[in-house]
């Protein structure tokens, strides 16, 4: 190693002197320190291919295992598609609504006609290309069919009428023979006035899914700015609206401060006013329908009604509604199972604050027009219903008593179910137009939902990412893809039903209870923890590195030198 | 009455024997009265406590159930009942220890409590038994959420399936369903106020009128001892078509009178002060007036009900059936000689029977009662239990132990009992430790024809399911047969065996809970139905760990492969030479050496100057 130190003036054992030994100077001479021998160039080698090969199988093999096996798991995800679902460029949603003209005492060659005009002076009323009409005649009806027309001849009519059929998907035109277009006819008043009554049917649907469309990202600007009022009424449907769920629990609750009335005949009631609206719901969602009774249920002790001499009524401020809910002590807890539970609650006032009334949010209202029910907004309705003494003395709610009540819990129910205004005569359109709605914001919530998704893991590098919330991830994208699919040949069932699947799986994904617990236990802990292994074996490592390499630079040197 | 001995029994025992077997008959009655709803306060005088038992049973028909339309049963329970296909329910909160001694029989003969704790046990409905497991993992975690207890952590390790320790109570259609019985305790749970809050909600009239007025969760949970049940049951009503189910919620507890009138605004106890002291007169020193030798304070003070429970009583609730064939709501046995005073400003109804007063409350009015103070109550004594059990852990160390359960029969009839045990999975018994010993508790001259029985004559029948570790408790279910006045004594040994890092529960160092002993003892007649005693949990001590275990582990095994790591290393690496051979100037070692000597001989030069 040090082979210019072979002249030091160590004193050797050189005196095997003369006869007499001197032990003292023997001992001297063991004790002297000397040189070491010189080393072999063989072992010098040999130590070097240690030190090296020791660095190398640690920093190459050590390391990358250690850090592979105490590493969190992250599966990959498809960023790329989640991302591109985010942006709202992988699916442009297309409603293609298919309109079936039926006109069974029409010759051919003129309903076809007919339809052919129609469906011009259609394409030149339609400014939204997402969202069109398509007619068809009456041989390709499917189950698609969003709605039919029903052409009626007759000879009384004037003018066309159309007629909007409430429990069916059906328009009825009524009009005079006479005005059918002649083969040659380049524009028919009957065919502009069927496409202007379809076009207003469809008119508000379009405005709605127009403006979700607009405000989701990578849109392209509206080209037909909506008014404020619309706006509001959008806004205010959403917020009160329900989160849509396949299956919904139906609660209906009779409050009263007093032990009674402990009885009501809710039964028939719902039978009467409940089961056939819920029937035609049943499309949409399942529902589930409970009723209790709660006597001794006061309202909260925050919520004080004011009594009016002058109406000899009692007056409840809307300021309070929000607070009229006592939910510490009404039990009004969720039902078990699947689904949201929706709360109707009648509350009949003791007998001495009758009539409880709410305040009118205009003063000039008169007291025939008291206000009794209020809507919370996606949680349930309220109604107060104040009865004659005659009526409480029996101690039984009779089931026309119930009537007002249930009729008003049953539009409240619509609203909560986000069900649209328009077009107000027909409840299947307005079903129907609720599932296309539906879709399209399950849509736009799962893109949103795998978008954060996306950003949350690669802005957090140290969280799990397990296999299920990646098996998660696959199945909404490729539920994703059937949804759009089914949009574009206008199969809405199934657009919704994948939708649900799509929003279902990406909610899963998110809130994996795996994730979250990793997040606490960042890189630096991992370090920390294992450095008394870590810190022992880098030191003799390192150090005989440096040594050896001083010692392979010196060497170097020294070879030049000479 | 379907309970045939109480006109046998009632004209000569105690009256509160009398009392508890109508109270029970009238328990019974309930099957044959279908009123929706119904509530019964019966208050009875300990020594110096009182002993509250609250009753409140709801029914609702089967048909009313499946169309969800819920009056006074619950509509939470029920839904929850329905999704876990469970057809009967039995939940206990329990806290305190019954004092047998001094208070006698336990009320109800222990049909409604529970072990310390929380103690659940229901009938669940499944084609397979894995079904049904499922069923009531997904019952014991919707309940758990419905009385915000700890419910969920019933697990397979804290569930047994008892084989004779429990009967249904309720009506059963024979081969219409496969029930399975699911049992499970948490004795370790601290039943408190989060607990009543649910409990009162069910109830139809919520703690503001009725005999439910009286419930203040500062009072049960203060008590000396408080059961709380909720047993859900299938029963035919009227007709032998139409079921339903009835629920039963009852609250027995037994308040300290002393400590429950104690001001709310001053609680902390004092000494009485002098003038209220009671002395002994027939010490000499009591004469000068200054001084006193006290004796104890009678055991029958005077009260009243509003000064005990904080609350006043507000009448019925008038959600009650008139038709009921159970008018009364209150009823009042007071000791023998103690006189009670009705205090409402509206008009109640009274009816005397044998030993007590029952009351129909009036509506809208408070009603209270006062117990007069008995002083002269030498003679009073409790009503034998039928069955005292004890059960105490034996040995020392951290991995062996062993348990014994001294069980006396002080009655003068045999008695047949079901005992059952639920021990935790790291708790393994030695089943062939397994000793009986009997003996008498007679006096020392009958003593001696007394002979002992054979192991094999007291245990009738024996099931052990040993448990399985992190899977399933030991389960050990025994059919005992006791001579009269004596005393069995059941040991057996068991080995604590060590928990995972992770099992152990927060504050380990406390010990373990083991669920009570469940004694069911077998009626002597057919018809009667079983009475239930329970024993204590016990706390076990099981070697907890230093909980910094894991990271000390990391670094000693750490610190362990360097040093191999280190020696190999440096064994492979460094040169080898002769210790003379290192060179001049060497290391520091060297000149640490160099610096020592140095000094050692300036030292040694300035001593010999010297």
């Amino acid at each position: 190693m040090s082979p210019d130190r072979g002249d030091s003036p160590s004193a050797g054992p050189k005196g095997f002197g003369p006869a007499h030994i001197d032990s003292k100077k023997i001992v001297e001479a063991v004790k002297a320190t000397r040189d070491p021998p010189p080393e072999s160039q063989e072992s010098i080698d040999s130590r070097r291919w240690i030190v090296l090969s020791f660095l190398l199988i640690v920093s190459l093999l050590g390391l990358p295992l250690w850090w592979k096996t105490t590493t969190v798991y992250r599966s990959d995800l498809p960023y790329q598609s989640m991302y591109h679902w985010d942006a709202g460029n992988a699916c442009d949603p297309v409603f293609p609504l298919q309109v079936v003209l039926e006109s069974p005492h029409v010759p051919v060659d003129q309903s076809q006609k007919l339809l052919n005009l129609a469906q011009r002076a259609l394409d030149e009323l339609n400014a939204f290309s997402a969202h069109h009409l398509r007619l068809v005649d009456s041989t390709q009806k499917s189950e698609n069919t969003v709605l039919t027309v029903q052409l009626l001849p007759t000879d009384a009519a004037a003018s066309p009428t159309a007629v909007l059929q409430p429990h069916a998907t059906s328009l009825d035109i009524a009009f005079a023979p006479s005005l059918l277009p002649s083969s040659s006819a380049t524009s028919s008043s009957l065919a502009s006035f069927i496409a202007d009554e379809l076009h207003n049917t469809f008119l508000h649907e379009q405005a709605t899914i127009a403006h979700m469309i607009a405000s989701s990202p990578g849109s392209h600007p509206s080209s037909k700015p909506l008014s404020p009022e619309f706006l509001a009424l959008l806004e205010d449907r959403k917020t009160r609206a329900m989160k849509y769920s396949p299956t919904y629990h139906l609660t209906f609750t009779l409050l009263t401060p007093t032990a009674s009335p402990a009885n009501w005949e809710i039964e028939a009631a719902v039978h009467s006013i409940i089961n056939p609206l819920v029937r035609a719901l049943s499309s949409v969602s399942t529902f589930t329908i409970d009723t209790q009774v709660q006597p001794y249920a006061i309202f909260s002790s925050s919520v004080h009604p004011v009594h009016n001499e002058a109406q000899s009524a009692w007056f409840l401020d809307q300021a309070e509604l929000g607070a009229f809910i006592n939910a510490a002590e009404w039990p009004l807890s969720p039902s078990i199972g699947e689904g949201n539970t929706i709360n109707f609650l009648l509350y009949v006032p003791a007998p001495e604050q009758t009539p409880l009334y709410i305040v009118p949010s205009d003063a000039t209202a008169d007291a025939s027009s008291q206000l009794h029910s209020w809507l919370l907004p996606q949680w349930g309705s309220a109604y107060i219903l104040n009865l004659p003494p005659s009526a409480l003395s029996t101690g039984t709610i009779s089931a026309k008593d119930l009537e007002a009540p249930l009729l008003s819990f049953s539009t409240h129910l619509l609203a909560l179910l986000g069900l649209p205004e328009e077009p107000h005569k027909s409840l299947p359109l307005r079903l129907a137009s609720l599932r296309r709605t539906l879709t399209l914001s399950l849509l736009h919530s799962s893109a949103s939902t795998l978008g954060a998704l996306a950003r949350l893991t690669q802005s957090l590098p140290s969280i799990s990412i397990p296999k299920p919330a990646a098996a998660s991830v696959a199945h909404t994208l490729s539920s994703l893809d059937q949804a759009c699919a089914a949009l574009k040949i206008g199969d809405f069932k199934e657009a919704l039903v994948k939708a649900r699947e799509a929003d279902i799986e990406a909610e899963r994904a998110f809130f994996d209870k795996s994730m979250v617990g990793q997040v606490y236990f960042p890189d630096e802990h991992k370090v920390a923890v294992y450095l008394p292994l870590l810190g022992p074996v880098a030191v003799p490592l390192i150090l005989a590195f440096v040594k050896e390499a001083k010692a392979g630079v010196a060497c170097l040197k020294a070879l030049k030198g000479v | 009455m379907r309970c045939g001995s109480g006109s046998r029994l009632g004209a000569t025992m105690l009256p509160s024997v009398a009392l508890f077997l109508t109270l029970f008959s009238s328990l019974l009655g309930l099957t044959t009265a279908r009123s929706p709803y119904s509530e019964h306060l019966h208050l009875q005088p300990l020594p110096h406590s009182l002993l509250a038992q609250f009753e409140f049973s709801s029914t609702a028909s089967d048909t009313s159930l499946e169309e969800q339309n819920f009056r006074f049963f619950p509509r939470s329970l029920s839904q929850i009942l329905h999704h876990a296909h469970t057809k009967e329910l039995h939940l206990r909160f329990t806290s305190g220890r019954w004092d047998e001694e001094s208070w006698g029989r336990r009320p109800r003969n222990g049909a409604r409590e529970g072990g310390t704790g929380i103690e659940m046990w229901a009938w669940v409905d499944g084609e397979t038994e894995s079904v049904a497991y499922t069923r009531w993992l997904a019952l014991v975690n919707s309940l758990s959420g419905l009385f915000c207890a700890s419910l969920n952590y019933i697990d397979s390790t804290r569930t047994t399936m008892p084989i004779a320790a429990f009967e249904p109570e309720g009506y059963s259609v024979n081969g219409t369903h496969n029930l399975h019985l699911f049992h499970g305790t948490l004795p370790r749970e601290v039943v408190c106020t989060e607990n009543l809050t649910p409990f009162m909600k069910m109830l139809p009239c919520k703690g503001k009128a009725g005999v439910s007025s009286l419930l203040d969760g500062h009072k049960i949970f203060d008590a000396a001892w408080q059961s709380m049940a909720i047993d859900v049951r299938p029963v035919q009503l009227g007709g032998s078509s139409a079921r339903g189910l009835q629920m039963e919620q009852s609250i027995d507890m037994v308040l300290d009178i002393e400590r429950s009138m104690r001001p709310k605004d001053d609680p902390i106890p004092r000494p009485y002060p002098q003038d209220q002291m009671l002395c002994d007169k027939d010490k000499w020193y009591n004469q000068y007036g200054d001084s006193c030798y006290p004796v104890e304070q009678p055991p029958f003070p005077d009260f009243t009900l509003e000064q005990v429970f904080g609350r006043k009583l507000k009448g019925t609730c008038p959600l009650i059936d008139d038709a009921n064939d159970k008018p009364t709501s209150i009823c009042v046995a007071p000791a023998g000689g103690q006189t009670v005073e009705i205090k409402s400003a509206g008009a109640y109804k009274e009816t005397k029977s044998s030993g007590q007063r029952c009351f129909r409350m009036p509506i809208d009015a408070d009603f209270d009662v006062e117990f007069m103070e008995l002083i002269t109550a030498a003679d009073y004594s409790p009503p034998l239990p039928k069955l005292r059990v004890e059960r105490t852990i034996s040995g020392y160390g951290q991995q062996r132990g062993g348990l014994k359960s001294v069980i006396v029969n002080p009655l003068d009839e045999p008695v047949d009992f079901v005992y059952l045990e639920t021990l935790p999975w790291f708790m393994k018994p030695f089943i062939h430790t397994l000793q009986t010993t009997v003996s008498s508790s007679l006096s020392q001259g009958e003593v001696q024809t007394f002979r002992a029985p054979t192991r094999e004559e007291v245990i009738n029948d024996m099931h052990y399911q040993p448990g399985i570790d992190r899977q399933r408790a030991a389960h050990l279910e025994l059919k005992l047969r006791m001579p009269p006045q004596t005393k069995l004594t059941l040991t057996y040994d068991f080995e604590k065996s060590v928990l995972r890092y992770t099992e152990y529960p927060p504050d380990a160092n406390r010990g373990f809970d083991v669920a009570p002993a469940v004694i069911r003892i077998l009626p002597s007649k057919p018809d009667e139905p079983s009475s239930y005693v329970r024993s204590t949990s016990l706390l076990i001590y099981a070697a907890s760990p230093d909980f910094s275990m894991p990271y000390n582990v990391i670094i000693l095994t750490s610190t362990v492969i360097a040093l191999g790591f280190g020696s190999v290393f440096n064994l492979l690496v460094r040169r080898l030479v002769g210790a003379h051979e290192t060179g001049p100037g060497g290391g520091i070692k060297e000149r640490i050496r160099g610096r020592i000597a140095a000094i050692r001989a300036k030292l040694g030069a300035k001593k010999k100057t010297q």
